[in-house]
């Protein structure tokens, strides 16, 4: 099931050529601030030098990763396994963007141990990139899909986006045929929102642009999961799909399920035995503090016993694992509750766990509140 | 002085009014006694005092013993201001002798009382000194009278909260109490206000003119028709010239019935109503709107319905959330989601759960509001 109770490593990548509009990860458009950031994070690694187990998964993510010159990202990389241990079959995936990839670099990647791909696609739809703000049109994300390939990675995701203003659900069927004949291992599909650190968000509220009818949200949702899964494809989170369980991303999974994790560069977040903490959200300040050796930590809280249970109602639910049906203290989480949302065919009991259906994946974010505070 | 005109003074003087003791009071005299009277509720406005070792054997003419004609329940706003309702309703009682009140306790509002009242005013005036004196958030419940029930195997029992309803297979008939209200108005809203009393089942319509331009108009009607809103609709539309009184008369046959409203199946004790048949109708659609409007979605459908017995008679249906979940969760969402769901749960406990329904505070005040016509 590529599920493991080993530690995953994440590494942010803050920059990015320029911002898509619907964007809200932390990212700046500033090329000459990597060598210090660098210089930075070969600095920040050092700080957890023996304070996690073995990794099984690392994730470089972004901003745009592959921004970074093919040497940059091997002194990355090497620093990260001076300093960390790797299980041999570790899962370590790069976050990529069309433009500005060429098979060279791939090929580089490839050899710096990386083994799985996650393509920023997001649509093959000129109208609908444009409308993100995309630098990149379908011709070159198909090019980049080819690309990915044929170098040889044996682990590769499409990441798109449905429910825009620009697309109907044919361009969105259009837009997932032409990924399909990719037959990519994993696709993530997520749906259009607007986040307040977004362009988008400011654009919304100015009546530039606007979100579609929650009808038609539901609509593309219920859609996407039957038609990827008439073509073999699990739903097994929200917006993520996989050709086999063993292409699930094991390294988003510690996410969702209390897995341990360490997030290194601005603003990553980590999670360790309850307790979470997150990095400073800005690449200057986290080139300061760490180059006063101080670590670059902005915040953290120590989760109780009830918020944990809480999360682990809100991670479970948004999964096709569900939650427990046992919570924390052994006591069943039985009821009213349960019952009608079994017979509403929002959720399902199996395998001592309550599990969302394809119907309850849609209102996942109201279903924890029925079972808490019983 | 300042506007120059001129006053015959006819007499000036002085007030007394200080207590000056005396060995004994008569025939004609006024004046106080002090006496070590502990509960103010021993004390009741025309009675009659009389000497422990030689009493009277009957109390002067005129004294009656007032009886609560209006009652309701009140709660809590939340459930854990109980004990601090009960300690404001005690106090309140040392000076208001007439509030009558005993514990009362409802599934969908927890504990509370239900107190009798000598009518509307005073009704008015507890809640509202409850709730600037004692700074009590109270939800009250439907006002309600005191019915009367006779069943088949000959008892008569008074009813005057909807919970102790007889089975209605037991009853052979039932009356409740009627007044004869007089509404004074200027002439031009006699329409309007025919039509309201009509409407509250206002019966055997006398006319008078007292002065010109000015009617008396009394209609003999059910005191449960004037008890909720009467009053509030008929300022509306007599645009506030419109004055009302009212004096009980006697109790008439009427046909009661019990309406209950239920929510995805389960009774809301705190909502039953005893009602006249023919007002059953429009009342529960009324509620069930109401309710409709005030429930938030849920993830499944919800049902609110109004019902006699087993019979459904309104019904409205909140439909579920069509779509509630966000695309994106990772590092920094997940304690930016689990905020917001604190945040909900904390609300959550302001809510009262029926069966798995969360009903807002708001729902219950919101079906107290004046009916819309």
């Amino acid at each position: 099931m590529n599920k493991s109770d080993n530690p995953g490593l994440y590494i942010h990548i803050p920059f990015c050529r320029s911002k898509c509009l619907y964007c809200d990860f932390y990212s700046v458009v500033s090329p000459a601030a990597v060598p210090a950031w660098l210089e930075a994070i070969q600095r920040e690694i050092p700080l957890y030098n023996e304070r996690f187990q073995t990794f099984d998964s690392l994730y470089l993510g972004g901003g745009t990763p592959t921004i970074l010159a093919e040497r940059e990202l091997a002194a990355l990389l090497e620093c990260v396994h001076r300093y960390f241990a790797f299980s041999p079959d570790s899962e370590i995936t790069i976050e990529a963007n069309p433009e500005g990839l060429n098979t060279d670099k791939l090929k580089t990647i490839r050899d710096l141990g990386v083994n799985r791909v996650s393509l920023g696609v997001q649509s093959l739809d000129d109208g609908d990139l444009k409308y993100l703000g995309r630098r990149h049109g379908s011709k070159q994300a198909l090019r980049a899909l080819h690309m990915v390939r044929s170098c040889g990675f044996a682990d590769v995701g499409a990441d798109l986006m449905y429910g825009l203003e620009t697309q109907s659900l044919r361009g969105w069927k259009r837009t997932v045929d032409r990924v399909l004949e990719f037959k990519p291992e994993h696709i993530s599909c997520y749906q259009m929102t607007f986040e307040p650190g977004a362009a988008m968000w400011k654009m919304k509220a100015a009546g530039q642009v606007r979100p579609i009818a929650k009808k038609l949200e539901s609509a593309f949702f219920i859609w996407t999961s039957r038609y990827l899964g008439r073509h073999g494809y699990h739903h097994y989170e929200i917006s993520n799909f996989a050709k086999s369980p063993e292409f699930m991303c094991r390294h988003n999974r510690k996410y969702w399920s209390h897995t341990p994790y360490l997030g290194l560069g601005p603003s990553a977040h980590s999670f360790q035995a309850g307790r979470r903490w997150w990095n400073v959200r800005s690449v200057e300040k986290y080139c300061r503090l760490l180059g006063e050796g101080r670590a670059p930590v902005e915040s953290a809280e120590v989760l109780s016993g009830e918020q944990l249970e809480l999360e682990s109602l809100l991670l479970g639910f948004r999964t096709s694992d569900g939650a427990d049906f046992h919570a924390s203290g052994g006591r069943l989480r039985a009821g009213e509750a349960l019952s009608e949302l079994q017979k509403a065919g929002l959720v399902k009991v199996s395998n001592g766990r309550i599990k969302p259906t394809r119907k309850g994946f849609l209102v996942a974010d109201g279903i924890p509140l029925m079972f808490c505070g019983q | 002085m300042f506007n120059g005109t001129a006053h015959k003074v006819e007499e000036v003087g002085v007030f007394r009014l200080s207590r000056e003791p005396r060995g004994e009071l008569s025939a004609g005299s006024v004046g106080y006694m002090i006496a070590g009277i502990k509960t103010v509720a021993d004390v009741r406005i025309g009675d009659t005092i009389t000497l422990d070792s030689n009493p009277v054997s009957s109390p002067l003419p005129g004294f009656k013993d007032v009886k609560p004609v209006v009652f309701s329940s009140i709660y809590p706003m939340s459930s854990d201001d109980y004990p601090s309702l009960v300690d404001s309703l005690e106090r309140y009682k040392l000076n208001d002798a007439a509030l009558v009140y005993q514990k009362d306790s409802s599934i969908a509002l927890g504990q509370g009382f239900r107190c009798g009242f000598l009518g509307l005013l005073h009704l008015e005036i507890v809640q509202e000194r409850l709730e600037r004196e004692f700074d009590q958030s109270i939800i009250m419940t439907v006002p309600s009278v005191r019915y009367r029930f006779a069943l088949l195997d000959g008892s008569e029992i008074t009813v005057e909260n909807p919970q102790y309803y007889p089975d209605p297979t037991l009853i052979k008939s039932s009356a409740e109490p009627f007044i004869k209200a007089a509404i004074i108005i200027p002439e031009r809203y006699m329409g309007v206000v025919i039509k309201l009393c009509l409407e509250r089942r206002g019966a055997n319509p006398k006319i008078d003119y007292p002065t010109p331009a000015r009617v008396e108009i009394s209609f003999d009607m059910p005191l449960a028709e004037v008890v909720f809103d009467f009053y509030d609709k008929l300022k509306t539309v007599t645009q506030g010239y419109g004055s009302f009184d009212y004096e009980l008369i006697e109790y008439r046959q009427s046909d009661l019935v019990k309406l209950d409203i239920l929510v995805n199946g389960e009774r809301v004790d705190a909502l039953s109503l005893i009602v006249h048949r023919d007002r059953a109708r429009e009342w529960g659609v009324q509620v069930c709107d109401r309710l409709k409007e005030e429930i938030p979605r849920h993830n499944f459908k919800i049902a609110i319905q109004g019902a006699i017995g087993g019979k459904i008679i309104s019904r409205s249906t909140i439909s579920p959330f069509r779509k509630d979940v966000t695309a994106k969760c990772y590092g920094g969402d997940i304690t930016r989601k689990r905020k917001l769901l604190e945040k909900q749960k904390k609300g959550k406990k302001r809510m009262k759960m029926i069966g798995s329904v969360m009903i807002p505070q708001s729902a219950f005040v919101s079906v107290l509001k004046a009916r819309d016509e």
